[in-house]
């Protein structure tokens, strides 16, 4: 896999979520998504934080340079998380809903997640 | 919307997956968490018994199980027997006169209901297990009279840094996952297959858990090693 030849002209944003518990290493995956894509694509990082419930509520923030450098080692996750997030609890129509649809990002959306790809349903709600 | 997965979960439970990243420091931390209960299991004469996260799946309790060398290990995938465990102990506390039993938090008795903590319908899996532990070690203590404590490991086994091979594991899933977008590679997963990591459909990955077969090479090696299932 050459990380270092990645060309995209259509990937210009990239949405990066931590959801469900939190995990030894999801620092380690924000950082190898973020940097190459920053580097490589000249692409936006948005980090949505907390977990879908962030990704509901519209919570997130463009991520620097200086986000994802020196965070290898760090357990936690520097985006936040929460196992509350089901999509389902959240019926199009609420103030939580709209606003999340109205929100910037997503063009693409990296989700590093466990709790969530067990079960089938939420899964095909993630997509 | 476009989306690309990265199994994350130290209970190590995906099966379109080799390994997440996540279950190698979860097993250090429960490995040192029982070489640290064996000193003061053996100086006191205790039962102890430690509780390990792992849902439903049986791969923290076993690892850490077996490379902390505990006496008897309780998982999912095998159902045990109370009996068993009772002599298992009383047979110990005449021998080595101490006893380390490693609990999954989804472990239960065969017939038996797995002990629920609290249930939040918010959750993407409303049941929150735990509790196990207690019940084993009041069990224990009950019917033997055995001086017993119990360890509830909690959230120690997802804190702190990750161990190297997770680091490098989650590198090398976060790279794959921005190839795969960079290609326009959506609604899958990264996953580790042997020694590659590549991408799997995301339906693949949300099909079933990955659980601890009873019949497994590891299974088998702690049963060579006189380890106790509670079968």
């Amino acid at each position: 896999m050459a990380v270092d030849r990645i060309r995209s002209t259509s990937l210009k944003r990239i949405g990066i979520l931590t959801g469900g518990g939190d995990c030894p290493g999801l620092n380690a995956v924000i950082r190898s998504v973020a940097k190459p894509a920053m580097r490589f694509l000249k692409a936006e990082i948005v980090g949505i934080l907390d977990g879908f419930e962030g990704l509901v509520e519209g919570r997130m923030r463009e991520l620097t340079p200086l986000d994802v450098s020196g965070i290898v080692n760090l357990g936690g996750t520097i985006l936040g998380t929460s196992n509350k997030g089901d999509p389902f609890h959240y019926p199009i129509g609420t103030p939580e809903a709209s606003r999340s649809r109205t929100a910037p990002a997503k063009r693409s959306t990296i989700t590093a997640n466990g709790s969530l790809m067990r079960s089938s349903r939420s899964g095909a709600t993630a997509r | 919307m476009n989306i690309i997965g990265v199994p994350k979960t130290i209970d190590n439970d995906l099966e379109a997956t080799d390994v997440t990243f996540g279950y190698d420091s979860a097993l250090a931390v429960a490995t040192e968490a029982i070489d640290r209960l064996q000193t003061t299991a053996s100086a006191h004469h205790r039962v102890i018994v430690i509780e390990v996260m792992g849902r439903y799946a049986g791969w923290i309790a076993l690892g850490a199980g077996v490379a902390g060398g505990a006496d008897a290990i309780l998982i999912p995938e095998i159902p045990f027997k109370w009996q068993v465990i009772f002599d298992f102990v009383l047979r110990r506390s005449t021998g080595a006169r101490f006893s380390i039993i490693c609990v999954a938090e989804g472990a239960k008795p065969a017939g038996g209901e797995i002990v629920v903590q609290e249930k939040d319908a918010k959750r993407t899996d409303p049941v929150r297990l735990g509790g196990i532990g207690d019940l084993v070690a009041r069990r224990i203590h009950e019917e033997t009279g055995l001086e017993t404590r119990v360890t509830v490991l909690g959230h120690l086994q997802r804190g702190g840094s990750p161990t190297a091979y997770d680091r490098i594991l989650a590198t090398k899933f976060g790279t794959m996952a921005l190839k795969a977008a960079s290609e326009d590679n959506f609604g899958c997963m990264v996953s580790l297959q042997g020694r590659d990591v590549v991408t799997v459909p995301l339906e693949e990955a949300v099909k079933r858990q990955r659980l601890v077969p009873p019949d497994s090479q590891l299974v088998l090696s702690a049963r060579g090693v006189g380890t106790c299932f509670g079968d």
